[in-house]
Order: structure tokens, then sequence, then C-alpha cells
């Protein structure tokens, strides 16, 4: 067992315990999902002017989700808020489009992506392990 | 676009199957570490002495493997050989998780074999991409993921670091394109253009049915002809779609006509081809209710339905693009699936004929420079 050195201590990054890891992956897989849609729009921008605004949005929102998954495996308090809230509002915008008659919701894909993702990183991201890891020093989950 | 192969529903129960037998199979384990029997005793130290990642990700290449190997009966020759190879391969990793050490590398290599494996038999046409294999492989880039970040960093060098970072979005951009550009250049029979799904009918109308399918032709002519002028459509209760530059052909709706089902006197839309001459009425369009609910097709193959799925619709423009297999869609837009159509076209549409899902291209490039 090595003693590191009050010096070399705070430049390391302490692996991330579970439940964020898990909820970072999960959110890197998002962000990767969404660059692909974003960049996919593209070229209906050429003929479709408001979706290259869209694209540009989506493409940026997958960035700063890249961003946000790497800040959750360093533990970062407001990462995490931020994560759980994008994630819920994207649960209850789900959520209401499968009680529309949309057919937005129709066989796993949809459901796996759009519900079941959302719902375990806030759920991850929620949970006493999680709550405990993103702790202020000194305090109890 | 991408529906649920019927021959692949097996792996849906099997899936939840699975979960079941892996809660009775640690339950069992854990009743015979309580009679202190030394195997059993062994692997329950080494399941809970495993991190919630390496739990999740071996469930994930069980689940996986369940999935390929429910699917055999339903592929032939050297894919269903595959499927075995694969399925045994996703169980001894899982099982490895817990009982070895060397189990992340071999399941990077297998995980990343197995989504390469399904975007080539995609692209090749060899396989039609449903949900089932799309969840399948959204599972195994979970577990990629998992696997990739239990790996110990090496050396913090600038293209170790770049490598890691874009290694795995990577992976999930190429897949997604893969079963996309398959997706799109091998439709199945039902799938005639992009987006579109059409109605399973016979291959051949009897002369009762092309008869029936002349007598909606010309009732439609008749009772539309008096909207040959966009001002009499709007005064009847037609409401004119957006304009857009992308789409040279305007319908208008009437949501009064909505419970019509196939009425020549009551369509639930009207469809205009923009002209340099003005709007020209080209045809109707017969739209039921609800997505999946196909209409009476009196012509069998000649009256084809078709629905549209898979598009993301904006409703700040009224524009559209396309679902990636995923189901992901831009930001302020949602993928939609619209109840089945019949359109009508009341004017000569070429080799594609007069119920076709889609304005023959000769005819609409006429119709533009008229």
């Amino acid at each position: 067992m090595s003693i590191k050195s009050p010096a070399i201590a705070p430049t390391t990054i302490a692996s991330a315990p579970g439940a964020p890891e898990i909820a970072s992956v999960l959110v890197v897989t998002q962000a990767s999902l969404s660059l692909v849609a974003g960049l996919s729009a593209i070229p209906f921008g050429i003929v479709e002017p408001g979706f290259r605004v869209l694209s540009a949005v989506t493409i940026l929102i997958a960035i700063g989700m890249f961003w946000l998954a790497r800040n959750l495996r360093r533990q970062r308090r407001w990462a995490r808020r931020w994560v759980i809230t994008l994630e819920a509002l994207s649960l209850v915008a789900s959520l209401l489009l499968t009680v529309l008659p949309l057919g937005a919701m129709r066989g796993p894909v949809p459901i796996l992506v759009n519900l079941v993702m959302p719902a375990a990183v806030i759920f991850l991201l929620m949970s006493r392990s999680a709550r405990a890891a993103f702790a202020r020093p000194g305090t109890t989950a | 676009m991408y529906d649920t192969a019927s021959e692949h529903a097996p792996a849906v129960a099997l899936a939840i199957v699975l979960l079941v037998v892996i809660w009775i199979v640690l339950r069992v384990l854990s009743v015979l570490a309580h009679r202190r029997i030394r195997w059993a005793v062994s692997l329950l130290e080494s399941y809970r002495a495993a991190s919630a990642m390496t739990k999740l990700a071996a469930g994930l290449m069980l689940l996986s493997g369940a999935i390929h190997l429910a699917l055999i009966p339903s592929h032939e020759g050297i894919t269903g050989v595959l499927f075995v190879i694969d399925g045994l391969g996703f169980v001894v990793l899982g099982l490895a998780a817990f009982v070895t050490s060397w189990w992340r590398r071999p399941a990077v290599l297998w995980l990343v074999a197995t989504i390469a494996a399904y975007v080539v038999w995609i692209i090749a046409g060899w396989e039609t991409p449903d949900q089932i294999g799309i969840a399948c492989k959204l599972i195994e880039l979970v577990a990629l993921g998992l696997t990739l970040r239990l790996g110990q960093p090496g050396r913090r060098t600038w293209p170790r670091r770049i490598w890691r970072a874009v290694a795995f979005p990577m992976t999930v951009g190429v897949a997604t394109l893969g079963i996309w550009v398959g997706g799109l250049a091998h439709p199945d029979a039902l799938h005639a253009h992009a987006g579109a799904l059409l109605q399973p009918v016979a291959d051949v109308a009897t002369p009762e049915q092309r008869d029936a399918a002349a007598r909606l032709l010309s009732d439609t002519r008749a009772s539309i002809a008096r909207y040959r002028d966009p001002a009499a459509a709007i005064a009847a209760g037609f409401k004119p779609g957006p304009v857009s530059s992308a789409e040279p052909l305007r319908h208008f709706e009437n949501p009064a006509n909505a419970n019509a089902v196939l009425d020549p006197n009551h369509p639930q839309a009207l469809v205009y081809a923009q002209t340099k001459h003005g709007l020209q009425l080209i045809g109707a369009m017969y739209q039921m209710k609800r997505a999946g609910q196909w209409g009476p097709d009196p012509g069998g193959p000649l009256t084809q339905w078709h629905q549209h799925e898979g598009i993301c619709f904006s409703p700040f423009g009224f524009e559209f693009s396309f679902e990636t297999p995923f189901w992901t869609c831009p930001v302020g837009s949602t993928g939609i699936t619209t109840p089945p159509m019949l359109h009508v076209w009341i004017i000569d549409n070429g080799k594609e004929g007069p119920f076709a899902a889609d304005l023959d291209r000769t005819v609409q490039k006429q119709l533009q420079g008229s």
C-alpha cells in the first residue's frame, strides 16, 4: 500500500464510485446519439432552413453533454444538478409524446433511448451512493 | 421505418426470462453459500466483490448473448452459425467477468467485432435492420462503454487521451450511420421509399379490384373538380398547408372530414402542385385517424395505403428530417408516425400510377417547369 504525498494527492483524480461512473457512460452514449442526430440533420438544412438552427443547437448540446459526463466522473456537484435537470426535462417530454397520438414511441428502441436511459441516469444520480459521492467533504448523504 | 420482425419477438420474452433466471441463480448461490459449499461461497464472493460497472457490463453481455441464442432458429446458414458463436461468447465473457481478471480486453474485442459484423451484414443486405437488432446493438454499445471505462488509464499522453475520448462516440456514430445506410440501401418490400411503410396487400389485383380502383379514381376526379380554384377549397373549409422550398406539393387539409373513410365527397386533403402559373389541383389524399389503422383498399394492390414513419418533425417551421435508427431527432423536433394515407392523382402520374405514394419524378419536374 503506497502513501501519496500531499503535494501529489490533489492532482490525482479519484476513481469515481459505481453510480456516477455508470451514469457518465450512459450520458456519453446519449451525447453520441445526439451528435449523430445533429450531424444527420445538416443535409436537410440545405432545403429546410429551420433545421440548420436545430442541427447546430443539437450538436452544441451533444458537446455540452460530453463535458457534463466528464465532470460527472470528476464528481462535480454542478454537473450532477445539470444532468438531473436535463434528463428530467427529456423524460417529461418523452412521456408527453408517449401520450400524444404521434406514434413517437413504437417498439423497444425508442422506449430504451427516450425513457429507460434518462430514467436510469436520474435513478443512478439520485441513489444513495451517488449522493454520498457528490456530498461536500464533511457532510453525509 | 424500423419495425419489430415477428420472428425476432421471442428475444424480448427471453430477455425478461433472463432477468428472472439471474435472480434465481443468485438466490440459489446464496442458499448454497449459506450451507458453506465451497464453490458457491467462492462464486458469491467474486460476484459481491465485483464493482457495479462490472456487474452491469457482464449483465448486458449476458443479455446480448441470450438474445443471440434466442434468434438462432430464425437465422439460417452462416448467420445462424455466427449467432451460436456470438451468443456463447457473450455468455462466457459475462460469466468470466466475475471469476477472471483477463475478461476485459476480449470483451472489448468481442463487442466491437459483433457491432461491426452487424453493420457489415446490414450494409451487404444479408440482414434487415429491425428494432430487436438495433436494441441489441444499443445494449452492446452501453456494455462497450462500461467495459472501456473499466480499463486502467495508461500513460497520459495526448494521443492516448484523444483516442480514449473519441473511440466510443466514433463507434456509436459508425454503428448508427452503418445501420442507416444499410436500411435505406436495402429496404424490404413494404418500405418502398425512405420513411414510408406500405400496407401489406396481395400481389395481383382481381378484375373486380381493377373496376373498384377505376371507380374510386373517377369518383374522386369528379368530386374534387369543384376545388380547381384554391379559393373554393378554402371557402369549403380546407386549410392550406405550410409553404416549403423543399416540397413543391401543397396539401390543403379539411379537419371537418377527419371521420370520413375513403369517401370521394369528403377527402381529408387536396393536393396542389406549385407551378409557374400558380397552384394546380393534382389530386386528393384520404387519411385514416390513427397510425397503423389501414384503410379499406377496394383496388387491392392497386390502392395500397402507406404511412410515413421515422420522420423528425419540427413544429417551428413545419419542416422535417429523418430519425436515426436509434430513434433520435434534432432538439426541437420529434419523431412522428402519420396515420395511413392514400393519394389519388387525378393527373397522369406516369408509370407510378394514379394511387402511388409519390408523384412520379418526371411528372413533378414537368409541373414545376410548366
